[in-house]
């Protein structure tokens, strides 16, 4: 029997890149048996590559939206609860109808499949007799399943590296987990109701432990089994969950909807419930939540529905949230047979691991904060907390955001943009070269805060050493999103003329691969030593955007390239630049991590570039670069690509230290509280110091690092520093002594003790470094230009945050400070600070 | 304006941005009218900022189109404007395939591909658009369409083959020769 490639859909799976594992190295035995299915899977391709570049076209000629349109959405954004598709005039309303809303995913996909399957658990008996039984029993155990996992991430993963730290002093972090722990007791499903309405909370809590009843075993079973993970007390970590370092009421007033551990599911959730459950009390706990989330807009709907479509409107939305209706009217309303909801039901069921799965592996391996979560670090006081520990960051990005938004936008950052360390970081500061082997020095600086004169405001300033003369042989591998979503003069466009300015800068005797992704990943210049210019050039002639993505492949065959090529002892990098939307699908994140972290191991090491504004995934283009030890850079101009790919290209490429971690060890007999400046999501537990398998910041040739800690002396009063309750001393243990009153008669004058652990880019065990610290009693116009310079971006940043330890921060105050320390500002970039505060000065008093 | 609130809409403006011109097109491939193309993307973004960014972060892409599908299928319902889903057009498709002189020019080759993928059945057109213009995994289509993942592929591959063959009859005729 002939073979017939056309009639053969995985071949056309295959050649677009969406086959893995089994199933494509099936497909691959086929194409080295079958010429006919080589050659068509060939043909595919070719189709796929026209498509997309016809399609490419089409979409940047597509046209975008009105001004009525977007300020329409601009309302909805300043109040979502009041906003209405049609409130903007008559031109604009499209005849739609809300009281059909919400239609799908008004939650995760995950979380509405868990609903689902409750729902078919608990009501499917009645409703879809009996095909559905079936995913009943498929449901149960899954739904067990996603439970046990959801628990296992908070309970497990950080408590089974971290066993050690239950001995630890109980910090202000520890005490909040404590608090977390009875989420994690009950049963694993109750800590989703985050509910702000206690009576609802419960009703929807019946409904889940009702749900929970029908599979005893299951769901006993494991959260028991999770349970007894539980008592270790360390239920999140610290670094991936920042925000839950601050005590719960931290003066920073939003809500703080983004703490990881805690997965806020307050209204949506409630909503979910109801739709998908169907049963009276969920419904009318949900109509009951969306009266209130719509508030005064309700009858804005009903005249609008009744003017446009007739009176069936309200009637229509009258029915939607009475009880049982609101079910059979979805049915209704979606015009489904019964036997496709069936489909869909089990469909569901059979996703539903998936993407539990991958849920869980985010959350293991993906700080999924983006830009909202950002708390500043509070005061701790050192009698609580007498070690603060984080990684070093070099990263830039934020900084060349908020350029964007200020200079290029006319507008203030949104507070979660402003990365107060990358900003400090982005610019050059002049400290002492780094002496004999060490790879970088360590330069501390003490003097008053500007903006709280009786704090003390401490400057930790690494500086790398350059090896740039001796750099060792390059080995990179560019990896370029060609989607079209790419298709832009400044995202594209600058790709092309970065790595331009690039080959430029490099030897003769480096070579550069370019990986494209798009639709199916392909090879468009195989490693080239770059003296061969003319090759690479015409390469980055052919670069075009257009055409889906598919990072996945792509970055696997950036890796293979790289590892094909790898030069010991030389730089061997992945170079990803992206719009950072990097598509490989919501399963193959988690495996894209474990790629990156593994070819860690093997020294090739991954720099993410962002380009463009559409940039969504600021936070996952920053986790890939964290990963992979290299840096996430954001690329807004070419005068961006110059600093990152000349001026600096040292630190892109050629990591000299590794995992660069420091702690301070603070005297009680001199601090009382203090304050990291930024690194929110760097800080480490203090455990985490001596251990050499946690993964930290690297530190490039030439980079320089800077932190700030704000520091309150002993004796200065404490304002805005949360003082834990006072609690009896223990009958059986000895009276407790003051701190300060242990601290050693030779290290009594020290402020501080400055700790830094580091690997070499090859080691594998970390050195450690200490130096203590003397505060001289400086005022800040005493101290150097690169600790005034430090303190104004630090300022100015905490302006932009709009941060409660601002004190008496102000933009004049930031532009005074700058000004008078831009000094020799090779580059120019202290220069444009100051333009950018002056702008956003007058942007503030709009 | 609160910390909270400045942050939520930044990433619904970034939203818009990245995704207006994808979803108009999208839409107006559906309703055959940009202008009302439009009104539904403004009120898949209005939609959009009553979500919680954690909740729809992960499979924003799919969550969009998925949304502006079903806006667009509302309009089409209410106005009774849907075009049935038959096999007319792919039945018609070939016999408007261009002359081949036109093949050489360069400058007609896209918009020509793109009457091609026009003339495919409703669903194909759309899941063909949604893979190779939008670079939505099968995965994603797959949830956008309310089909199974399976039958994504089924569809795609059909539309694929018959694409292939209009573009290029000769090319069939070369491969069966074989």
């Amino acid at each position: 029997m002939t073979y017939d490639p056309t009639h053969d859909p995985s071949l056309t799976a295959y050649a677009l890149g969406e086959l893995e594992g089994v199933e494509a190295h099936d497909v691959e035995k086929l194409i080295a048996e079958e010429p006919a299915a080589a050659a068509y899977v060939e043909e595919v391709r070719k189709t796929a590559a026209v498509l997309a570049g016809s399609f490419a076209a089409e979409a940047s000629a597509a046209p975008t939206l009105s001004d009525d349109h977007r300020d329409a959405i601009e309302k909805a954004i300043a109040d979502p609860a009041a906003a209405h598709p049609g409130d903007n005039g008559s031109a604009v309303a499209s005849g739609l109808d809300e009281s059909d809303e919400p239609y799908k995913f008004p939650v995760p996909f995950w979380m509405m499949k868990v609903a689902a399957i409750i729902a078919i658990a608990a009501f499917g008996t009645m409703l879809f007799l009996p095909n559905l039984q079936r995913a009943r029993e498929q449901a149960s155990p899954d739904v067990a399943m996603s439970n046990a996992a959801e628990t296992a991430t908070e309970a497990d993963s950080p408590s089974a590296t971290r066993a050690n730290s239950a001995s630890a002093q109980p910090t202000a972090d520890e005490a909040y987990d404590f608090q977390a722990t009875p989420r994690v007791d009950r049963s694993g499903v109750a800590y989703k109701e985050a509910a702000t309405d206690p009576a609802k909370a419960s009703r929807d809590k019946s409904i889940v432990l009702e749900s929970a009843e029908k599979k005893p075993v299951d769901l006993y079973a494991l959260s028991d089994g999770a349970k007894s993970g539980a008592p270790s007390p360390k239920l999140t970590s610290t670094r991936n969950a920042p925000s839950t370092a601050t005590p719960p009421s931290a003066p920073t007033s939003p809500p703080a909807p983004m703490a990881p551990a805690s997965r806020p599911t307050q209204s949506p959730v409630v909503v979910a419930a109801g739709k998908t459950v169907g049963g009276r009390e969920v419904a009318l706990a949900e109509s009951e939540q969306l009266r209130r989330s719509r508030g005064q807009a309700a009858p804005e709907y009903r005249k609008l529905d009744a003017g446009q479509l007739g009176g069936a409107a309200p009637a229509d939305a009258k029915a939607k949230y009475e009880g049982q209706l609101a079910l059979a009217n979805s049915v209704e309303r979606k015009n489904e047979e019964v036997a496709k909801q069936q489909m869909r039901q089990l469909k569901a069921v059979d996703e539903l691991q998936k993407d539990v799965d991958a849920e869980v592996d985010n959350r293991g391996g993906f700080n999924r904060e983006g830009f909202d979560a950002i708390t500043d670090n509070p005061f701790k006081l050192v009698a609580d907390a007498h070690f603060s520990t984080f990684s070093i960051d070099v990263d830039t990005a934020s900084y060349a955001n908020v350029r964007r938004m200020v200079m290029g936008e006319n507008r203030l950052p949104p507070a979660g943009a402003v990365r107060i360390e990358e900003m400090i970081n982005y610019f050059p500061y002049y400290y002492d070269e780094p002496q004999g082997d060490d790879p970088f020095s360590a330069n501390v600086e003490v003097a008053a805060a500007p903006w709280n004169t009786s704090h003390r405001l401490v400057r930790i300033g690494l500086h790398g050493k350059n090896v740039m003369k001796e750099r060792p042989e390059a080995n990179l591998v560019f990896l370029v999103d060609v989607s079209g979503s790419m298709n832009q003069p400044n995202k594209i466009g600058y790709v092309r003329q970065s790595l331009e300015l690039l080959t430029k800068e490099l030897d003769a005797d480096d070579r550069i691969a370019i990986v494209v992704y798009a639709g199916a990943a392909g090879l468009v210049l195989d490693s080239t030593p770059v003296g061969e210019k003319e090759k690479i050039l015409t390469a980055l002639d052919r670069l075009r955007a257009g055409g889906s993505t598919n990072g996945g492949a792509g970055i696997q065959l950036a890796y293979k390239i790289a590892t094909d090529h790898f030069v010991k002892g030389g730089i061997n990098r992945v170079i990803l630049c992206s719009d950072g939307d990097f598509n490989v699908g919501i399963s193959d994140r988690a495996s894209l991590i474990k790629l990156i972290e593994e070819k860690r191991e093997s020294g090739v090491f991954l720099t993410t570039l962002g380009f463009g504004n559409g940039n969504l995934r600021d936070s996952q283009m920053e986790q890939l670069a964290d990963k992979g030890n290299g840096a996430y850079n954001y690329i807004d101009s070419m005068r961006e690509a110059k600093k990152v790919l000349c001026d600096e290209l040292g630190g892109t490429l050629v990591t000299i230290a590794k995992d660069v971690k420091i702690q301070i060890d603070f005297n009680p007999a001199k601090v009382q509280a203090y304050r990291l400046i930024g690194y929110e999501n760097r800080v480490l537990a203090d455990e985490d110091f001596n251990d050499d398998r946690k993964d930290a910041g690297e530190i490039g040739s030439g980079h320089t690092v800077t932190a700030l800690y704000e520091i309150v002396p002993v004796g200065v009063e404490l304002a805005g520093v949360e003082k834990p309750g006072k609690v009896d001393d223990s009958v059986f243990q000895p009276k407790p002594v003051a701190p300060a009153a242990n601290v050693p008669a030779e290290l009594s004058d020290k402020l501080m003790l400055l700790k830094l652990r580091f690997k070499q880019p090859d080691g594998d065990t970390s050195v450690l470094r200490t130096f203590p610290v003397v505060d001289s009693g400086k005022k800040y116009d005493q101290a150097t230009q690169d600790y005034k310079f430090a303190a104004a971006v630090a300022q100015f940043g905490m302006l932009l945050r709009n941060s409660p330890y601002k004190g008496s921060s102000n933009y004049d105050a930031v532009l005074e400070l700058a000004g008078e320390s831009i000094g020799k500002d090779k580059g120019g970039y202290r220069a444009e600070f100051v333009q950018i505060v002056e702008k956003a000065k007058a942007l503030s008093t709009r | 304006m609160s910390d909270a609130q400045a942050v939520d809409g930044q990433w619904i403006r970034d939203a818009v941005d990245r995704y207006e011109r994808p979803l108009v097109l999208y839409a107006s491939r559906m309703l055959h009218d940009e202008h009302r193309a439009a009104d539904v993307v403004q009120d898949v973004f209005v939609r959009l900022c009553r979500q919680s960014k954690e909740d729809v972060d992960d499979h924003l892409q799919a969550w969009l189109f998925s949304v502006c599908r079903n806006r667009a299928l509302d309009v089409i319902r209410k106005e009774k404007r849907m075009k049935p889903m038959t096999e007319h057009h792919l039945r018609n498709g070939t016999s408007e395939s261009p002359d081949p002189a036109d093949r050489a020019e360069d400058r007609d080759a896209s918009s020509r591909v793109l009457d091609l993928v026009d003339d495919l059945p409703d669903k194909q057109a759309e899941v063909v658009r949604l893979k190779f213009q939008h670079g939505l995994s099968y995965r994603e289509i797959a949830k956008v369409t309310e089909m199974s993942v399976s039958n994504v592929g089924y569809v795609l591959h059909t539309a694929i083959a018959t694409l292939r063959q209009q573009m290029d009859p000769d090319l069939d005729r070369a491969t069966t020769a074989q």
